[in-house]
Parts: C-alpha cells; structure tokens; sequence
C-alpha cells in the first residue's frame, strides 16, 4: 500500500552495523506475525484509511469511518461536552459509528493509580473490549488518552508474554471470545488530526484571533513513545503532532512554553492520594508557565486526566493568589466550536472550572444566549416533554431558523 | 621480489604521521586520500586550538603535512578512493579511484603494489538526532555540536546562530551518544571531556563577561588533561562545572532553558542559556565502514576496526598485513592517533622484506 | 541537599481554612488546609561564577571555587556528622546562588581543618569561612550569641565578660607562689599566657592551679600577666572579628613589649596558634610552647607520689594537632603518668573530630543546636566513652566544660573530664609540693 500521508523529515539515521534500536519497533508487525502464527486474531483496517507517520517512522493507518467509539469513563463522568463533542463532530463530517453498549472501562485506573490487578486482568479486560469492537465489524477508536497508552502497554505485553496470552485466551474462552487485537490502536485525537483537513473545510467560526497552549498528554506520547504521531511540518517532526495540528488546520495560532513536556499533574495515583503534588504541578508547572510565557486564551489536550486536572486545579490555587484562571478544553470541544456546535448543548461547557467565556466572546458567541436556549431544553426535560437531549436538540433544530 | 611500498588509506593526523613513519624507515609510502586536501578532520572542521595547551591547530597540522609533501619518499593521491584490495601480505596490489565529487577530471581505475596496507580513515560524529534525550538540535538554531563551536572558535566570532549577537550564557552538555547503551554506543568518546573544557576556556577569552557551564556525569581529562585543562578552566577561567547531566532543551522566551537533575544538590535545575553545545561522541567514519568492508577487516560491535591483539597490539586487524590507527579502531586524541600511527607503520614496514618463516612446531 | 540519604522535601503552603470564589457563578466555597495545601517548586535557576568572585575578592576567598566535588571533605567534616555540611555542599550552593553571608551555614563551621588536610584541591575553608564571615558581621545574620561575645571581648578583654583585676584571682588558692610581672617584672624564662577559661572558669581555674603546682615542682622559672593580660581571640577572629583580633594584637605585643621573656608557654591551643602563625605576620615573632611542650621534656624529672590505674583516653586539640602538628608531647605526658592506660579513640591525631568550640563554635551552641541533630562535643563524648576509658582528658580549655557538659546530656557521667595537668598534679602528689622534684 503505497504511502499516502506525510513523509517524516528527520534526519536520516547513520547507517551503520548497530542500528537504533527504536527504529526496529513494529507492534502491527508484530501482531501480523502472531496471527500468522496462530496465536492471536487481528482485526484488520480494510476501509478507506489515512497514513500517518509515527515518531521514527512507521507508517500508521487511521480508518475513517465505520468506527467503534471506546468511551472514557472520567469523559462520560466529568466532562460529557469531550464526548459529545467527538460523536458530534464525527456525525457532522458524515463517518458512519457505533456507539457500544458493551463496552467496559479500560481499568487503567486499576493499574496506574491503585495498582489493585494485575496483567492478566488488565489484558483480559482490554482485549474483552476489543473482540467486541471485532464482533461488530467496526474499528475500535480509543476516546481517553490514558486508556490508549494502557492498551499500548498491553499489546506489548501480549506480543513480548507466551504466557500472558494463554492465561488472557483462556480467560477469553470462558466468555466465547477471541484473543484479538486490533491491528493499530488509535487514538481520537489521531483521527482528528487525520481528519483537520476535512474538519476545517466545515469551520464556520473564526479562530485566526485565538491564541491555544498545547498540552500534549504523557499517557499519549510517552508510553510506548515510538507509537505516536508526528510529523515534519510540526515542531520538526521533535513533538507530537496531534492537537496542534488541529489548532493549526484550525487558524488558532499555537504558542509554545517551557514546561511543554511536563505531566499535567494527573499522575499515575497522585490525583487520588496526593493531590496537593497535583494542583501544585498543575499549576505551577503548567498553568502560571503558559500564562505568563505563552498568554493563550486557552489550553488545549486531548486526554481526559489532562483536562480534568488542569481545568479543575486552578479554582484551589486561587486560595494562595496564583496566577491561575486559564480555560481548559479538549480539541475536540475545540473542533467542535470551530464547526458552530452549541457551547452547552454539545460541548457542555457549563461542567468546567476556569472560566471559558472570555474564550466564547473571542469565538464570537453569545455565550449568554447560548446558555438561555439551553436553560429552556432544561426546561422542556423538567416538564417531561421528552427524557433527554438528542442530537436534533444538540443542533438546536427546534429552535428555528436564526 | 618484495614490495618497497606501504599504502596508506586516510590523510589525517594519523595517516599523515604513518607515512612520515614509513618514509622514516628508507621505505615508499603511497598516501591516499578522498577529499582534495590533506589533514583530516581538525582541517575540515577547523580545529581552533589544540587540546590540551590550545596552541593554534591549523600550523600543527601543516607542520604535519608538509613533513609528508615535502619527502620524496612519500606520494600523495588525493581526491582518491580505494576500490579493492587483492593479493596477499608482502604482495598487495589496490585498486584506486577519482573519488566522487573530486575536482580532477574522471580517469580510469589504477593500481598501486604494495607489501602493507595502514588504514586511517578516522571518525565521524555522533548525529544528535538520535539522541535519547530532547536536545532539540534540529528545532533551536541555538543547540550546536562541538564540532559547530570550533569552527566559530577558529574564526574568533562566538556568535548565537538565531540572532547573530554574542552569547551571555553558554553551556556544554557531555555524553551525547557516548556511555549509551540504548543508542548503542557503550563506549566513552575519550576526548570530550577536555575538548569542552579547553572550548569552555577559549569562549572566556574572547567573551570575557560570558558565563560558560559544563554539565557533566564525570569530568574525564585524563593524565596530564586534569591539571592542563580542568582546573585553569575551573580556577582561572571561572567555568562552572554542575554534576548532573541536561536531558531537555526547552525555548523559553528568545532562549533556551536546559533541565536535568543538579545531583550534589538533590535538586531539578533548569537554567536558562543563549547557546548549547552538545559534545557529541565519536562514531566510526563512512570512510572506515565502507573500507572494512571493502577490505574484509573486521569490525567491533560499533563498527569500528577491530584491533585484533589488543591491548599490547593495538594495530593488528584480523587481516594479515593490513593495519589500522588512530579513531578509526575507537575513540582516540591526537597524541592517541599519531602513537598509533607510528606503530602501525612500524608493523607495516615489517611486510616489506623477507618475512621469517615460523618454525612448525613438532 | 540530601540529607542522611533522603532529599530534602519541597516546602508547603496551605491555609487552615480558605474562602474561594468561582469564577464563573461566584458562589463561594471554603477550602480547608487538606483541600489548598500546595508545595513551592524545588527547582534550582541559576549557577554563576558571581557569588565565588565576591568570596575570592576577599583575602584568603579564593580558594572556594577551586573545588571540584570530590566529596572527601564531607567524609570528614565534623559537622557533617551531626547535620548537613561541607566544604563540597556549600561550594554547590554558592554556585547556585545562595548568598553565604545570608546563610546559617556560614556559623556553623569550627574551622577545624580536617578537610583541608584532605582536600586534593587545597580549598581551605580555615581561611574563606573567616574572610567571609567578617563581611557579614555589619550584616543582621551574625547569631545573637556570638555578637554578644565579640563585645565582651572588646569591652572586657575576655569573652566570658569578667573583670579584668580579677585574671589572677585563681593564683590565690595555688597553694604555691605565682609571679605576676607588673608586681616583679625582672626577666624571667617563661611568660605564661593563661587565657580566659583558665582565669576565669571554675574548672579552668582547678587547672590553673594543677600547672602552677606542677610548674612549681619542676622549678621552671616562670610568671603571669595577672591583670595585663588580655585574650589573643584567635577564635574570635575565626568567627569573623579579624579587626578585634588586630587591634587586641596591638594592645597584647605592646603590654610584651614591657618585659622580657625568653618564651610564651600557654595552655590554650588557640592563643598558640594565633602567636605561633598570626603574630610573625603582624611583625611579632616569639618563641611559643603549648604547655605540654613545655613539660614533655621535662617529665623524666618529675618524682610520682602515687599511681592513677586509669584507662585514660585522649582528645587532640585541632588547633594543637591538626592545625599545628603537635601529638605527642601531650601523649608523652599520659604515658609518663604511674597506672595510666592510654587508649586511642578511633578518630585521632590528625583525623580527630572536633570538639565543636572552634572557629567560634564555642559560643554558638544554642545556634548550633537548631542546625544539628546533637552538639559535636555530644557526639565526641560518645566516642571517648566507647573506648572504656575512665578519663577523658584534654589539653585545651575550650574542652573541660564543653565535655563535661556534654558527658552529663550525654548520660556518661561517670566519664571524668579533666585537663593532662590535673591528672599530673593528683599523681605528684596530694597537691605537690617541691618535695615531687628530683634535681635541682
């Protein structure tokens, strides 16, 4: 399959009698070979995809449409506007998707926070989610950044363990499942980033006045690093390429500060029992150093720990007069807005902490009447006219012509 | 009939002094060369000021040449390549060829005979691309390699690459691709360590209000390079030595902030600098993979020339009558390349008469 | 720095109870201190050359910023022992910023030498703690303590704040005669610089009186300043006064300039050093003995009344040893006493550890105490009492009260402490009398 994305631009590597070893990582690679050998099922990408390039040069392909959307539970839990944002923009371009009822938690938390299981738990649950995603027929698309680093560590796992495959086959086998993975794990920012092209053709708002800070997520590009993706045209091809080539495809203009590379704070269980080290971090780290180098009028991420603890770790700094007071949001509430979805009804802004609606106006929208219309769907839910919000709500078709 | 004649493969330092060694001995040395002048890399980078003393390099080194041109015994092929090399110790015959790119006009191969090869084809730099480390060589004008420094160094211009002002605050980070077992070069490049220090002192002499940093894991100036060079660099020259190495280079503002861990102190530290210069670590050259091939020499798991009777024997490869010196067997200085070169052409003019025959034991 | 292996944590900020106020409704939430703690950042800026060219602009500073961060001073380095220091540290920490005239470390260092004696690089932290600590004495960090001992000094001409007249005071209960030179200032062999503690502290006092019995006995011709006496404050000197110290060193050479002697015999290590090394440089040069020089060679004359079956154990000096070489006259003289067992602590002659009343240190204790996990004195207690000895005997007057304190907070009571002349004084004789010479 000829190439049809972007050629990586970094430098060639010397040739020589020992080569980087980097360079030798092929997780698809790797699985294909294992399925050859009868060891597991891969569930193959055979619609229209688009090549990215990953970080030493692996090709990676990211199916369009017909996707199996792995939701986030700290999305659906704390920031619903992050997942309807992703299903609302993806209707809007036209892909086809199914939304599972069946699918689990990731359990990520179970490893990276309370290390409460163990690798054949977790492998048993990622790989449980996946043979459903293959049951369905549609391509599974990982919505949290710190699920998709999980299951990257967990193809690893599987791939480099004999052993850890046959206790997850047996495991699949009292449920009547198949050990399968799918033949590249994707992340929804990947498809975003994929997809900017198509995304900004539907841009209706104009960001050329906004001004983001990019946060990329530590689960997204520093687990199993060689698998994330990057491109020559951003930063050189030296940082990941997802969320501020969306920004970018987008007008917004991106900005850079030193602590790029740091952890939002979130941390492995640090939000859990040590919250203090993480509403330092976060702040301190993060977003008084964006402030004050970068200005931005937003920060933007991609994964669900990030927005959650950059976005809520101010309002406790405000106690000690930092300089905090930054609006949070995840590129694709972003993607969305820049495609005129309703700040309430679809990106649910209203769940977060620091304050977006400077942001709004600088968008151009009337948050204030955006918040009436939604104040009246809340409305028509109390008098019982109807049980929830769909997507004909979403798009404020009963509203009538503007 | 024996062969008068050593081929030498590589005009550097090394290259030159075996065939200043061979001449020596009443013999013939043939010199080949690719680039169209002599004196190797301290010519084709520049070298300012040799390591330890600083003493200006570019006189040194055609004080060097001209040992070689001017001797009736040695021929000088530059602008060549070695295409093969047949025959057998005592009785060589290589095949030459204009190199790539040379200025000469094309002409057909051509053939030396000769009794020894002595190949000194030397290094190359690590690439900091692959470093493990984000050193942002490619995205910050600013990061530069040693080898960069030199040269503004031989031209007395210190100078930030982004905004063509003088730096403030310059610093070294050592070890890039060296002591790495990741990137798979295990080895120490023996001579960054003093390199840095003695650039370390020639960027205080000619920015007098600069503030000049090495972060280190270990300083290793070894012998006479400890008192030479560590410590007038650190004593009188006022450069700030920090154990604790940098692994990120970030842009704050117009400059650059390096991070690492500050090991006395326990401590993250992040600093701002104007220019970082990586010392990037010794590699095998294209020049030394491609003739180890070439020649069927083996190499060590780096690539470099494997000396095969190492440590008393450092020049013997594992091919009878064909030597190697200098960087092209491992990290080398100087005063490492010329030893070895002398010795190489010792050994080499030993091909050149009649050979005694080892007595087969009963 | 880490300390006792641990990195030191990061510094917390919270507030027992908060009122915050969303941004965006303004409803207003109280946030308890678990709910607003913060840690401040841990994060080192700058390193420069700046703070080691102050110190080396300073005479005797140059030598920090030669370091090299072997290590080999903190090894040895007394007060590493019970705290967090070195010479290595706080050239890291100059490097990094901090203003060492600000600093509490600055106080803490007894100028005891040992590191040094091994430093490859000859940083010499006997000579950069004093010149920069007399840089800071117009500042608000010197330590309350030592403050109040370099006016003692000045106004008394003694840092225990005594009067003067009253130098000689201990002499009356020698039980044998003591010349003082402004009552009989005829020549006379030995001048004998007394010091503070042993004018003016009860127990330096018993000493006093043990050396002129035993000096008595010996016949050695010798005399006191009495009430003309004032102290050389070498470790007043140490701990920043170097202006004191000269203008005390005019006052001292002019009142020896009155008389003559042929040598200064002292018992106090610190004035021994001060005009055995300081004085040839302001221009004075005097032939000068500890004390135990003076009678090491003498004790073959001394007659024993009786034996002491003591383990005794000894403390070198760092101002008699280290600093000025002298191990063996004070060893001599034990060795000399009838009964006594010399036992050697692990850490003596030239690797002994501190007393703690160097450089100052003598006068900082309660400074000190906030910095240490025990005093240097506590910690070198211990150390003598592990070795079983009985005694722990000294020669410096700093180290009578330091350890005898020491050994009751310490709970080693029974360890006795006392000056080498008292123990030759008790085996002499019940209070000797000239009946203990032989010869004449």
């Amino acid at each position: 399959m000829s190439i049809q994305g972007e050629a990586l631009g970094c430098a060639e590597v010397a040739e020589g009698p020992v080569a980087d070893r980097r360079q030798l990582e092929d997780p698809r690679g790797e699985l294909l070979e294992l399925e050859r050998q009868g060891e597991l099922i891969v569930q193959k990408i055979d619609r229209e995809a688009i090549i990215l390039a990953t970080k030493y040069g692996r090709p990676k392909r990211i199916q369009k449409a017909h996707l199996w959307h792995h939701k986030s539970c700290g999305q659906c839990g704390h920031i619903p506007g992050y997942s309807t944002s992703i299903f609302w923009v993806m209707r809007k371009l036209g892909y086809d998707y199914c939304d599972p009822a069946d699918q689990t938690s990731c359990t990520a938390w179970n490893y990276y926070a309370s290390a409460t299981s163990n690798s054949a738990a977790q492998a048993a649950v990622a790989v449980r989610n996946f043979a459903a995603a293959y049951e369905s027929g549609y391509f599974p698309l990982i919505h949290c950044g710190t699920s998709y680093g999980h299951y990257k560590e967990v193809r690893e796992e599987l791939i480099r363990h004999p052993e850890l495959r046959a206790q997850v086959r047996a495991i699949m086998a009292k449920l009547g499942k198949p050990l399968v993975l799918p033949e590249e794990i994707v992340h929804y920012s990947e498809w975003f980033y994929a997809l900017r092209a198509e995304i900004a053709a539907k841009q209706v708002r104009d960001f050329s006045g906004i001004a983001v800070a990019v946060h990329p997520a530590c689960h997204y590009y520093k687990i199993v690093s060689g698998d994330a993706i990057y491109s020559a045209d951003i930063y050189g091809g030296q940082r990941t390429a997802v969320v501020t080539g969306l920004a970018q495809a987008l007008g917004a203009e991106v900005r850079d500060y030193s602590t790029w590379f740091d952890c939002c704070g979130f941390g492995f269980r640090h939000i859990l029992v040590q919250r203090d080290f993480t509403r330092s971090f976060a702040t301190l780290r993060k977003i008084e150093v964006m402030k004050e180098e970068a200005n931005p009028d937003v920060v933007l991420t991609h994964d669900t720990g990030c927005v959650t603890t950059l976005d809520k770790s101010q309002f406790a700094a405000q106690a000690h007069g930092r300089n905090v007071g930054l609006a949070v949001l995840s590129d694709a509430q972003f993607a969305a807005l820049a495609m005129g979805a309703h700040p309430y009804r679809v990106c649910q802004l209203h769940w977060h902490s620091a304050d977006y609606r400077p942001l709004l106006e600088k968008m151009g929208i009337d948050w204030e009447r955006a918040w009436g219309e939604f104040q009246s769907d809340l409305r028509r839910l109390e008098r019982g006219e109807k049980r929830y919000l769909d997507w004909d709500d979403a798009d404020g078709v009963a509203d009538g012509p503007r | 009939m024996f062969s008068d004649t050593v081929v030498v493969i590589g005009g550097g330092p090394g290259g030159l002094r075996a065939a200043h060694g061979i001449a020596g001995t009443g013999n013939r040395a043939v010199l080949i060369e690719q680039r169209d002048y002599l004196g190797g890399t301290p010519v084709a980078e520049k070298y300012s000021g040799l390591t330890p003393r600083g003493e200006p390099a570019a006189p040194q080194i055609q004080h060097l040449v001209d040992s070689v041109t001017a001797d009736p015994l040695t021929e000088v092929r530059l602008g060549t390549e070695v295409v093969a090399l047949d025959g057998e110790p005592g009785a060589f015959t290589v095949t030459l060829r204009r190199a790539q790119g040379s200025g000469a006009e094309a002409v057909g191969d051509q053939t030396v005979e000769c009794g020894a090869v002595v190949i000194a084809t030397g290094f190359g730099h690590f690439d900091p691309s692959r470093a493990t480390q984000m050193y942002g060589y490619f995205e910050f004008p600013d990061v530069i390699t040693q080898a960069e420094l030199e040269l503004m160094l031989s031209e007395h211009r210190v100078l930030r690459p982004s905004n063509g002002q003088p730096p403030e605050r310059i610093c070294f980070v050592q070890c890039v691709g060296s002591r790495d077992r990741q990137i798979g070069n295990e080895y120490c490049s023996k001579v960054c360590c003093g390199v840095a220090s003695k650039e370390a002192i020639e960027i205080r002499q000619l920015l007098p209000s600069s503030k000049v940093f090495i972060f280190y894991i270990d300083m290793r100036t070894y012998g006479y390079w400890e008192n030479e060079i560590y410590w007038p660099a650190q004593e009188q020259h006022h450069v700030q030595y920090v154990k604790g190495l940098i692994t990120e280079v970030l842009p704050k503002g117009d400059r650059l902030l390096v991070r690492g861990e500050d090991t006395t102190m326990g401590r993250p530290m992040e600093v701002l600098m104007d220019l970082v210069v990586l010392s990037v670590g010794m590699e095998p050259s294209t020049g030394t993979r491609d003739l180890a091939k070439l020649l069927g020499v083996r190499q060590n798991k780096y690539g470099f020339i494997e000396a095969t009777g190492a440590p008393l024997d450092p020049v013997s490869t594992n091919r009878e009558g064909v030597f190697a010196c200098g960087a092209a067997l491992g990290p080398a200085d100087l005063e490492d390349t010329v030893s070895s070169a002398a010795g190489a052409a010792l050994k080499a003019v030993g091909y050149l008469r009649p050979r005694p025959v080892a007595t087969a034991k009963a | 720095m880490p300390s006792a292996g641990r990195k030191v944590p990061p510094v917390v900020v919270e507030k027992e109870r908060a009122m915050v106020a969303s941004t965006i409704s303004g409803r207003e939430v109280e946030l308890p201190a678990m709910w607003n703690r913060m840690f401040e950042p841990r994060v080192l800026t700058d390193y420069g050359p700046d703070g080691f060219a102050a110190i080396s602009a300073l005479p005797g500073g140059e030598s920090l910023e030669w370091c090299y961060g072997c290590g080999k001073c903190v090894a040895v380095c007394p007060v590493d022992m019970v705290g967090d220091y070195g010479p290595r540290k706080i050239h890291r920490k100059v490097q990094a910023g901090t203003q060492l005239q600000a600093h509490a470390g600055l106080w803490l260092c007894t100028t005891c030498g040992n590191c040094l004696r091994v430093c490859p690089k000859q940083v010499d932290m006997t000579a950069v703690m004093p010149a920069v600590r007399e840089t800071a004495l117009d500042g608000a960090g010197v330590p309350a303590e030592l403050q109040d001992i370099f006016e003692k000094t000045f106004r008394y001409g003694n840092a225990l704040g005594q009067a003067q007249r009253r130098r000689a005071q201990w002499a009356d209960r020698a039980g044998v005669p003591v010349r003082v030179m402004a009552k009989d200032p005829r020549p006379v062999d030995v001048l004998f610089y007394v010091e503070d503690y042993w004018s003016f502290h009860p127990r330096g006092q018993d000493a006093a009186r043990a050396f002129a019995r035993v000096a008595s006995a010996l016949g050695i011709d010798w005399a006191i300043l009495g009430a003309e006496e004032r102290t050389i404050g070498d470790s007043q000197r140490l701990a920043g006064e170097k202006g004191l110290f000269d203008a005390m060193a005019d006052d001292v050479t002019a009142v020896l300039a009155r008389y003559e002697f042929a040598r200064i015999v002292t018992p106090d290590p610190h004035a021994f050093n001060a005009m055995l090394r300081e004085y040839p440089r302001r221009g004075h040069t005097f032939d000068v003995l500890h004390y135990t020089q003076l009678l090491a060679p003498l004790r073959g004359q001394i007659r024993w009344a009786k034996e002491l079956p003591l383990k005794v154990t000894f403390h070198d000096p760092c101002y008699l040893g280290r600093q000025n070489g002298e191990y063996d006259a004070p060893r001599a003289l034990l060795e000399a006493i009838p009964g006594v067992e010399l036992l050697e602590m692990g850490r003596c002659r030239d690797n002994a550890y501190c007393c703690g009343g160097g450089g100052g240190g003598m006068w900082l204790d309660s400074f000190s105490g906030d910095h240490m996990t025990e005093r240097l004195s506590e910690r070198r207690v211990r150390e003598a009492a592990q070795t079983g000895a009985d005694v722990l005997a000294v020669c410096c007057p700093y180290e009578v009260p330091r350890f005898a304190d020491a050994a009751k907070s310490t709970g080693y009571e029974d360890l006795r402490v006392c000056d080498i002349v008292e123990l030759i004084d008790e085996a002499m004789a019940g209070g000797a009398g000239r009946e203990g010479v032989t010869g004449g």
